[in-house]
């Protein structure tokens, strides 16, 4: 047991509509962290280059 | 949940012919298994290659290399093949897409196809990096790729440029697996599965993404600005043009020192679940660990210039960089003691998953034990490129984080193929490994303290023994290698079915609670954590 989990999980079932939203939300939420870390990405390659083209 | 008596039967079990499932897979269960794969084989050419070079150091003189520049260049492509394409892909592509999104109860990676993108790009990449040794005189500047070794002056041909362009590739699929990662294990987990309820592999994987992350872009930056060099006419590492050598070997630690972590963190993960299971007992200090990790990860962001000791840096900057590397023993030192402690008064079995924990832990340890050796800036001005720096890295990552990955391929394969290894022939896999791997990289502490410099094909007499001895134990290792597909092979073959939880009382997270193997989509109904 490497976390604390004391007792089995157990199903969350859900109406097709509620299942929709649920899963829309988190699409976005997805794309919206993704962004965020490409952002991320993109500012340390530039970083790395600028700081060179100073000298 | 699809539990295990209905999986085979669920009628989300269906799954895409061959090509569409292999080819443009989008399930992060067969993306985990083509980068096993892919591992395996890549693993194959990268110990071929260790195994010419301890050839050539049996004994003094040249014996298989023409010379020392094909030398270089296949010591070089030993190094990126076995970081980039044997140790990566195996704990963080191959481990990591299998189980972090069933660890956390999740349907799949948040980006499936960004998922299969990350794979594809690794082909190329591998395929461009063993073709630059058959172009010009191949790509010999180590795996540091160092200006001016690396520049158009000593390597003019395109073996170089290619070998930089398999970096960008190998580099670009790991920000992009790096980013599935963080958000799937940020926004997919299944409701009341919280940060503090992770399992501690899932929290491996997030803090090595993050290092993914932060560190590739560095060595992306550098590896540009080398291309550009080599071929544009820019001048960012030419003295002659207002450049400065120096200043790659700061970008390229900058990554290098975080992806030692990379490399390792991932192991620590697999290793807390298999010496928890085969204790039967919880790990100890549960949140130490994890931030353990987190501590490991931010603190190896400052110590990159201990590689550059002897680059001429100031003796201020050497006593900072000092400090701060030995005070990464601190974290390591909590995982190490906690890991002793679990198993302490755990009920024990030895089995292979195991034998390859504990012999984790313990060349693990000796691997960090001469790092702090090497921490030493005034240690370092003698031991510095010599065989003490190559028994020193091989001990942390030839025998760690590949004993990481056989102690996850015997924990998980009957999970991940449904069929259990035969436990006579693991066992036996495993002390043939054993011996081979400390055999091999002992006897190097010694020549190193002997002073003999790494990446050269040829050595003084006074030092052939613990040459040979070296040699000899490489030749155990690559018995052990071939042995270890003879037992995945029978393991294929004639394994005994495995039931969903093999392990037993020890084995509590969620990959235990599915059939083994998981059904093609694992969950069709969310789980709600208690």
């Amino acid at each position: 047991m490497t976390a604390p989990l004391d007792r089995p999980p157990v199903d969350m079932p859900m109406t097709a509509e509620e299942r929709a939203l649920f899963e829309r939300r988190r699409r976005a939420r997805n794309w919206a962290i993704l962004a965020v870390l490409a952002g991320l990405v993109v500012l340390f390659y530039f970083i790395s280059v600028a700081r060179l083209l100073r000298g | 949940m699809a539990h295990a008596a209905e999986a085979h039967h669920d009628h989300h079990d269906h799954k895409p012919g061959f090509v569409a499932r292999w080819f443009f897979s989008t399930n992060h269960k067969d993306i985990g298994t083509l980068y096993i794969l892919f591992s395996l084989f890549a693993a194959i050419i990268g110990i071929g290659i260790s195994f010419l070079m301890r050839l050539e150091l049996q004994q003094p003189g040249m014996q298989i290399f023409a010379d020392g520049q094909v030398w270089n260049a296949y010591v070089s492509a030993h190094g990126l093949i076995m970081v980039f394409f044997v140790i990566m892909p195996a704990l963080i592509g191959g481990f990591g897409n299998w189980f972090v999104p069933i660890m956390i109860g999740a349907p799949d990676m948040a980006f499936p196809r960004l998922n299969n993108i990350s794979f594809w790009l690794m082909v190329p990449a591998f395929l461009l990096l063993a073709g630059s040794l058959f172009v010009g005189e191949g790509p010999g500047a180590g795996w540091t790729i160092y200006p001016p070794l690396s520049d158009n002056a000593f390597h003019p041909s395109p073996a170089m440029d290619m070998a930089l362009f398999s970096l960008h590739l190998a580099g670009a699929s790991s920000i992009l697996g790096a980013a599935n990662f963080i958000t799937t294990i940020f926004n997919m987990r299944a409701p009341g599965m919280t940060l503090h309820k992770m399992p501690l592999f899932v929290w491996s994987i997030l803090v090595t993404a993050f290092l993914l992350l932060l560190a590739v872009p560095v060595l992306g930056g550098a590896i540009t600005m080398l291309i550009t060099d080599r071929n544009f006419g820019t001048a960012f590492f030419d003295p002659a043009g207002g450049g400065d050598p120096v200043l790659f070997q700061h970008l390229f630690w900058f990554f290098g020192h975080p992806e030692v972590y990379i490399m390792i963190l991932p192991a620590f993960g697999v290793i807390s679940h298999v010496i928890s299971t085969f204790s039967k007992k919880p790990v100890f200090g549960y949140l130490g660990m994890a931030y353990a990790m987190v501590a490991i990860g931010v603190v190896g962001f400052v110590v990159w210039a201990h590689h550059m000791y002897t680059s001429g840096i100031d003796v201020d900057t050497r006593a900072y960089f000092m400090a701060a590397t030995m005070i990464i023993a601190v974290p390591t030192g909590v995982k190490i003691f906690s890991w002793i402690a679990t198993m302490w008064g755990g009920s024990l079995k030895m089995d292979t998953p195991m034998l390859f924990a504990v012999g984790f832990i313990f060349l693990f340890t000796v691997g960090g034990v001469t790092g702090v050796v090497l921490a030493n800036a005034g240690i370092t001005q003698i031991l510095h490129n010599t065989y003490y720096v190559v028994a020193h890295f091989h001990y942390v990552l030839s025998l760690g984080a590949v004993f990481g990955i056989y102690a996850g391929i015997y924990y998980w394969i009957g999970k991940m193929s449904g069929r259990q290894y035969p436990e006579k022939l693991g066992k036996i896999h495993f002390w043939l490994t054993f011996v081979g791997v400390n055999l091999t990289f002992f006897p190097m502490h010694f020549l190193g303290n002997q002073g003999m410099p790494r990446r050269y094909p040829d050595y003084p007499d006074a030092m052939w023994g613990w040459n040979l001895i070296s040699s000899l134990g490489s030749y155990i290792s690559i018995v052990s290698f071939l042995f270890f597909f003879y037992v995945m092979w029978v393991t294929l073959r004639r394994g005994e079915q495995a039931a969903p939880n093999y392990w037993g009382e020890g084995a509590t997270t969620l990959e235990w609670q599915v059939s083994s193997p998981p059904p093609f989509h694992t969950f069709d109904e969310l789980p709600r954590i208690r």
